[in-house]
């Protein structure tokens, strides 16, 4: 499994896991088990995230 | 069902408003079938008749496989790990059984065997959304 700052650039933007959620079309559960490193997400989600917070792709996740 | 995001709000009711329906559709035409196989038994509508509820069937499972594709991928990967995993122990389970039929265990009734898949299922899924750590206890 990566490890990722989901968490932290949630946090930042003062998003709870349910709002980030639903801006990504995914549900809460996702983002929790992703946030807890218990899953990876897909590539499309990943870009989904990299776009929403304005980032690449490696600065949320890494190995 | 806490904490759903809207897609998946509508998605439930999509499938509820879908389910329900069949599931009475299923429950009248089993009723149904078999009252009329009582006196049809010995005709040429035998067979539709006796058949005739596997049509609502059909039409579950269609409902269970477009909800699991509108489901987001963790969910689709807890899907279908799970009918895998389910999958595996049953056959493993047969296989263990047929073998000890050759010491004497009774032949197993059908119907028994297959009610217990789907309770399986449940417990596989359950166990699986520990693994991943997801709170809550529904097919969410």
């Amino acid at each position: 499994m990566m490890e990722n700052r989901l968490r932290v650039l949630r946090a930042e933007r003062k998003m709870s896991q349910a709002q980030l959620a639903e801006l990504l079309g995914v549900s809460r559960q996702t983002i929790n088990t992703i946030e807890n490193g218990k899953y990876d997400p897909s590539l499309p989600l990943a870009f989904s995230m990299a776009g929403l917070f304005d980032k690449k792709i490696e600065e949320i996740f890494f190995p | 069902m806490t904490n759903l995001t809207e897609k998946e709000k509508l998605s439930h009711k999509k499938y509820m408003r879908e389910v329900i329906p069949i599931a009475v559709i299923y429950m009248v035409m089993i009723f149904g079938s078999v009252y009329f196989l009582k006196d049809l038994k010995d005709t040429v509508w035998a067979y539709p008749l006796a058949i005739g509820p596997l049509i609502p069937i059909y039409f579950i499972i269609r409902s269970v496989v477009n909800f699991a594709r509108r489901s987001d991928e963790l969910m689709r990967k807890l899907y279908g790990e799970s009918a895998v995993i389910t999958l595996l122990i049953v056959i493993f389970s047969g296989l263990s059984y047929g073998l000890l039929m050759n010491v004497g265990l009774p032949q197993p009734d059908i119907f028994v065997a297959a009610s217990i898949i789907c309770p399986l299922y449940f417990i596989v899924f359950a166990i699986l959304r520990r693994r991943y750590g997801i709170d809550g206890c529904g097919i969410y």
